[in-house]
Parts: C-alpha cells; sequence; structure tokens
C-alpha cells in the first residue's frame, strides 16, 4: 500500500508548516488573565523587600502610645475630680493602719505586754533591739542583759 | 492599541490594571506559541508565560520605549525560555539523558499537515537553545534581523549565520523523516 504521505511537501517553504502546532486545553486563554492576575497579587506582597524600621517597631509605638494615652487621661480625671490630691495626702501621712496589720498578725503590738510595760516603767524607754530580746529570751535574762550590755553588744547577741 | 496609548494608560495609577489587561490580551497568544515552539510542551510553556508576564508587571515602568512594546516582551520571553532551557539542558547533562521535550509531543494526529507540523516540532527541538530561537523567530515570525538582534543581543551578521545553519539542520532532518 502506497504511503499517504507520498504528496507531502516536506520543504520548509510549506506555508503549512508555519501554523502553530498543538493545541491548548479548553478555556485557556480566558482563564490565563486570572492566573496571571493571582500570581501578580500573590508575589507583589512578599516583593516590598525589607521591613523598614519604622514597620518593625510600629505595632510597639502604637502599644506604647495607647499606654500613655490610657495614663494621661487616668489622670486628667485624677485631676479635674481632685481625686490626686487626697490620694497625695494618704501617701504623704506615713499613717499605717496599725490595728489591721496587728490583726492580721504581720506586726506583734506591745501595747498590754506586762513584760515590756514592767521595762519600760523602770528604765523610760526601749530601743528596737531591747524589745526584740525580751521576745527572744525570757524577761529576767533580758533585763540582765539590758542592764549589762549597749544597745550594740545587744544587736550582735541577737544576731548570733 | 499603539505603544504610546498603552503607556499613557498605564501613568495613570488607577487604569494600571485595566493597561495591564489590555496588553495582555494583545499579545498573550503570540508570546504563548513563541514559548511553545521553544519548548515544545503546553505546562512549560504555560508556567513560562505566566512568569514572562509577572516580570512584564514589575519592569514595566523601567520600559523607557526605546524599542518596540512588543520587542521588549519578547525580550524578556526569549531570555526567560534560554534561561530555562539552560536549566532543563544541564537537568538532563546531570541525568546523563537526552531533554525530554520531544517526549511531550502529541502523536496522535491522523492528518498529514499535523503530522508535518509535529515532525518540524521535533526537529526544532533538536537545536541548541539559541539557534532554536534564531530559527522561532526568524522563520515563525518572520521578524527582522535587527529586531532579533535586539531580542537577543547578538549581532546581525552571527544571526544570519546561526539562521543558515539551523534551516539546513531542519532541513536534513525532514528530509530524513520523508
Amino acid at each position: 500500500m502506497e504511503k499517504q504521505n507520498h504528496h507531502i511537501n516536506w520543504g520548509l517553504e510549506n506555508p503549512e508548516l508555519k501554523q502553530p502546532y498543538g493545541s491548548v486545553p479548553d478555556g485557556y486563554w480566558a482563564s490565563l488573565e486570572a492566573a496571571v492576575q493571582d500570581r501578580i497579587h500573590s508575589e507583589e506582597a512578599p516583593a516590598d523587600g525589607p521591613m523598614s524600621l519604622w514597620e518593625r517597631t510600629k505595632s510597639h509605638v502604637f502599644l506604647a502610645l495607647s499606654f500613655c494615652i490610657i495614663m494621661g487621661f487616668g489622670y486628667g480625671v485624677m485631676w479635674l475630680t481632685g481625686t490626686m490630691d487626697q490620694q497625695d495626702s494618704v501617701a504623704g501621712s506615713g499613717s499605717w493602719d496599725l490595728s489591721a496589720l496587728v490583726e492580721e498578725g504581720y506586726i506583734r503590738s506591745t501595747a498590754g505586754d506586762p513584760y515590756f510595760s514592767e521595762l519600760l516603767e523602770r528604765e523610760g524607754d526601749l530601743f528596737d533591739g531591747e524589745e526584740l530580746l525580751l521576745k527572744c529570751v525570757d524577761f529576767d535574762e533580758a533585763n540582765e542583759m539590758i542592764s549589762q550590755l549597749n544597745q550594740m553588744e545587744i544587736m550582735d547577741y541577737l544576731y548570733e | 492599541m499603539t505603544d504610546r496609548e498603552f503607556l499613557d494608560l498605564w501613568q495613570e495609577e488607577d487604569r494600571r490594571n485595566y493597561a495591564f489587561n489590555l496588553l495582555l490580551r494583545q499579545y498573550t497568544q503570540q508570546l504563548y506559541w513563541h514559548i511553545r515552539k521553544m519548548v515544545g510542551d503546553h505546562d512549560v510553556a504555560n508556567d513560562l508565560l505566566q512568569n514572562i508576564w509577572v516580570k512584564v508587571w514589575k519592569n514595566l515602568d523601567g520600559f523607557r520605549g526605546e524599542s518596540k512594546l512588543v520587542t521588549w516582551l519578547y525580550t524578556i520571553a526569549t531570555h526567560e525560555t534560554l534561561s530555562y532551557l539552560r536549566k532543563e539542558r544541564l537537568r538532563s547533562l546531570l541525568r546523563f539523558a537526552a531533554p525530554e521535550a520531544a517526549s511531550h509531543l502529541e502523536a496522535s494526529e491522523d492528518l498529514d499537515g499535523e503530522r508535518l507540523k509535529r515532525k518540524l516540532q521535533k526537529a526544532i527541538l533538536t537545536l541548541p537553545p539559541k539557534q532554536r530561537t534564531v530559527f522561532v523567530l526568524r522563520y515563525f515570525e518572520e521578524m527582522k534581523y535587527e529586531e532579533i538582534s535586539v531580542i537577543t543581543g547578538t549581532s546581525e551578521g552571527a544571526l544570519k549565520a546561526s539562521y543558515h545553519h539551523a534551516y539546513k539542520k531542519i532541513e536534513q532532518i525532514l528530509k530524513s523523516m520523508d
């Protein structure tokens, strides 16, 4: 059987050869535009280059700024209502609610303590070390030490 | 749309997308077939074409109109395709295998014209990348050597010689297939 391509012009001058060879999938040209746009938009974000100093610190600056605004607002309200003066007077007076602290057990009251009262009657006044000494040793021993030792020596003893 | 009309439209910030889409519609098929003839495969041609349009978008601000817009587009397309072919060649060398481009070609045509075109495409893929570029631009696009010289950055004399060699090779391959 004779070959079908017997009469084909194989020369490059054949104009049919200049036509595109192959095909593209259905709807390719229509979808290409959207695909290219998607690629462009997805590549544009990271293509902005390294972040500037402002971009890196922006969130921190805004956080600090909002904190300052809140503080400033609070300060302004206190200043307008006069609450700040009251706060200052309380803070400046140094007057703690001692009874509450004694009740909570943070400090021990010497008021009504018979040992303390007796010693106070005799000596007139006590310093911190002597009061502490009374809490550590019994009354007679403490009394004797107080009469014989000076303040520094009592402190050394307590330290040891 | 002329180059000037396009560039004027592109300069308007809010009409850039519109201008770009016009450009894409005008030249994308031309560029696609140029790439497809160089690589032989649709998927590769599609990837390259998309890369090329992204590059065009990114670099359009730098286009000064020193050459025709279409020449500039072909320059980007050709360089991108040559770069792919070089990498592909290197990959096949490392695998100790021949480039696979020709194997992508469809082989199911019954028509003589299609068979002929397939044989030509196979023959083109046997050419070295630079010769292939010159052959495709001159034979199919019928570009002047002057224009091909701008696209490839090669002298007109060298291009003429290159095309002559490519033409002879292709002719021989086609005759041997007869």
